[in-house]
């Protein structure tokens, strides 16, 4: 891998969809280090690199299921955006119902873009153009 | 209102009112003395101004020396000038002959100054002996006008005149011109009445007790109060409203009765009925036993002939029955759709909580195809498209679910909408378009524009065209029709269809949600749903005609006369002014919002 590639946080406490997401990725060759959790609570150990995840890589982009049992996907993502340090960190909430004021709002939360479950990857790949993360996602083989 | 009594002095007249006009026929000078010295003393002791004018055979040192012996102080009373005592010449024919019109001014300069010199009225006399023949009719003449005005002063008049002058014929005049006679029968005074008089009273108490009687049986109550908000009548009929009975209320406040809540309220609304505003008004009272009660009131103001408001007169209602219909009315429409909005947001998270599993269970079956398709064999692969399929059906499902309950909530913004337009526009979103179906599709111009929410009006159209191509016959080529008729305050669409059309039995379920007739034919059942929920929500309704009414028989050819196979018009009504859905609105009876 290049020493440009990203690892990617995904944040979402539904297995199966956890399971078919990384399908859909690795299927389509994006090699990226996937590191899943299952609450915002446990994304935020892992971002401040503590409990379990002390040696946890800082991640270069952020998959968020906007429902989450504890902590909500907007208040976990209000926090993001509020502190200076994972600021920066471009995050793609992921959305089941597509209703607009959840995008409203997420949009308005800091979030950099959505995609509607189920994740296809032609959707996937539209997302990560568009946030210019293009060169971070690695696609070492070609299909 | 009765006017005051005045004490007349003569114990067979006893009280009577102002405006009392009588003479009395004497024969002697005693005859004079014993009526008119205690009239005049009553005057006198009640703060009337007195006038007596006199002539043969009582003159003005008779009468003066008659009257002192009963009101020792009456040198007093003429200096204070409160009764003039004159002789005839004085004051009838003062420029030397009687002037009727003159008189009569002169009579009412001394009502006024008497009023306004703080007396209650003016109480007079006047003898007739002095009238010659010749003044007779003018004179006959003048007392008939008094009779006629003397209703309005406060004015009380005895005229004497002498029966050995009069014949009968004069004493029918006399009597005639005056409200009652004095005359004495076998030694003793009696009251004589003429009998139009005796009639008028007759009628006149008939037709009192009718208003009292009808006062008495109507529902309604009566008022009438003063300025300072003082009851000053008030009919029977306020006790089957109040129980109190008028007597407890009047010359009372009227707020005392008037609910403390309310008082505010009518206050400001007497201010408005003062500036001109008149209508009707509803407030709480508080009855007798303590019970708040609803009563509406509706009050107009009185004025004297001088402009000055003299009182606010009124009917009043008992609406507590009807105020308690309403507030009820009231509350089990807040509590419908408080469980309406409830239902809603139930449907909505359940909707969205199923999403999730069909997420996952798509994603799964997508990856089982793709992977391993070669290893499930015939009957693996069906199974895998039955799953799929009915992953997708439940997708469709729980998508029609969250449309039904978000069409309340989710308001669009109504704007005008060229219905010419939009149909252009959704031919390229049918399922199935027309012409692929190998049918005619005819939009019968014009079409007028409507205020709508243009999303939705959009999907009416679209499920309605849908159905049309989905349920064609096999047996003909498929007629599609839109079009668009006025009726009153509404215009009328219609989508019609040469299709199999449906029994008359199924006109009303169809629009049930997940109501299908032909279970063959792909679809969630939800689309006619919608668009009754749509059409209703905007102020319409929706139904439909099967067989259709819309075809001419050249266009219906082929079509049957059964009621399946002769195609279907489905007809929706739009009102033609923006109507919003009616909300509740707050409970304001007295109409300030």
């Amino acid at each position: 891998m290049s020493p440009k590639s990203i690892d990617i946080l995904l944040v979402e406490d539904n297995a199966d969809h956890a399971e078919l997401i990384v399908k859909a990725l690795r299927d389509n060759n994006v090699l990226n280090e996937v590191h899943a959790v299952i609450s915002g609570e446990e994304a935020m150990d892992f971002l401040c690199q503590r409990g379990a995840y002390v040696d946890a890589a800082q991640p270069g982009l952020i998959l968020l299921d906007i429902k989450l049992p504890g902590m909500d996907g907007i208040e976990f993502l209000k926090l993001i955006k509020a502190d200076p340090k994972f600021k920066p960190i471009p995050i793609v909430v992921l959305t089941t119902s597509g209703s607009e004021q959840e995008i409203a709002e997420s949009y308005r939360c800091g979030a950099n873009s959505y995609i509607v479950k189920p994740v296809d990857f032609k959707h996937f790949a539209k997302v990560i153009k568009e946030l210019k993360l293009y060169w971070m996602v690695v696609n070492s083989l070609p299909k | 209102m009765e006017k005051a009594f005045r004490k007349i002095g003569v114990d067979i007249i006893g009280d009577a009112p102002w405006g009392t006009h009588l003479c009395q026929f004497y024969e002697t000078r005693e005859d004079l003395v014993d009526i008119l010295v205690p009239y005049f003393k009553a005057g006198l002791e009640n703060n009337e101004f007195c006038m007596w004018i006199t002539s043969e055979p009582l003159k003005v040192e008779d009468a003066k020396a008659a009257l002192k012996n009963v009101v020792k102080n009456l040198d007093h009373f003429i200096k204070k000038g409160q009764i003039e005592i004159l002789d005839y010449s004085e004051w009838y024919t003062k420029s030397g002959k009687f002037d009727a019109e003159n008189v009569l001014r002169s009579w009412v300069e001394k009502e006024n100054r008497a009023l306004k010199r703080g007396y209650d009225g003016l109480r007079l006399s006047g003898n007739t002996f002095w009238l010659a023949k010749r003044d007779w009719r003018n004179f006959t003449a003048y007392e008939e006008e008094v009779n006629n005005v003397i209703g309005k002063y406060r004015m009380i008049a005895i005229c004497t005149y002498s029966l050995g002058q009069c014949g009968a014929s004069k004493v029918m005049d006399v009597i005639s011109n005056h409200q009652f006679a004095l005359m004495r029968r076998e030694g003793k005074w009696v009251i004589i009445e003429s009998s139009a008089r005796k009639r008028a009273e007759e009628a006149l108490r008939e037709s009192k007790e009718k208003y009292q009687a009808l006062l008495e049986t109507i529902n309604d109550a009566v008022y009438a109060v003063d300025l300072s908000n003082v009851i000053t009548y008030i009919s029977p009929a306020i006790k089957k409203i109040t129980k109190y009975e008028p007597e407890e209320l009047i010359g009372k406040n009227f707020f005392v009765f008037v609910h403390e809540a309310d008082r505010e309220k009518l206050r400001n609304r007497l201010r408005e009925l003062f500036e001109g505003v008149v209508r009707p008004f509803e407030y709480r009272m508080v009855d007798k036993d303590g019970l708040t009660i609803w009563v509406r009131s509706f009050s107009v103001i009185v004025r004297s002939e001088s402009g000055t408001v003299v009182s606010i007169n009124g009917v009043l209602s008992d609406i507590t029955e009807r105020k308690r219909a309403e507030l009820e009315r009231e509350r089990l429409l807040a509590d419908l759709e408080a469980k309406n909005r409830e239902l809603e947001a139930f449907v909505y998270t359940i909707s969205h909580d199923l999403k999730a599993p069909l997420v996952s269970l798509n994603g799964f079956s997508a990856v089982l195809q793709k992977e391993y398709e070669s290893q499930l064999g015939e009957e693996g692969k069906h199974c895998l498209e039955r799953i799929q399929a009915n992953a997708a059906l439940m997708d469709t499902l729980i998508a029609s679910l969250l449309e039904l309950s978000r069409i309340g909530k989710v308001v669009g913004t109504v704007k005008e909408i060229d219905v010419v337009a939009l149909l252009k526009e959704i031919r390229g979103a049918l399922a199935v378009r027309p012409e692929e179906a190998g049918a005619e599709f005819v939009v019968q111009e014009p079409l007028p524009t409507v205020h709508a929410d243009r999303d939705r009006i959009r999907q009416v159209f679209i499920n309605l065209i849908d159905n049309a191509v989905k349920f064609r016959s096999a047996e003909r080529a498929l007629h599609i029709e839109v079009g668009c008729r006025q009726e009153g305050d509404f215009y009328r669409f219609h989508v019609a269809d040469n299709g199999i059309g449906l029994a008359s039995q199924y006109h009303e379920q169809i629009f049930a949600p997940f109501r299908k007739l032909h279970p063959e034919i792909e679809g969630a059942g939800i689309g006619l749903a919608l668009v009754k929920k749509i059409v209703e929500h905007h102020g319409g309704r929706v139904w439909v005609e099967s067989p259709s009414a819309e075809f001419t028989p050249s266009q219906a050819e082929g079509i049957g006369t059964g009621n399946e196979g002769a195609g279907a018009t489905f007809y929706f009504t739009l009102p033609k002014e923006r109507r919003d859905k009616p909300s509740r609105r707050t409970s304001d009876p007295n109409g300030w919002s």
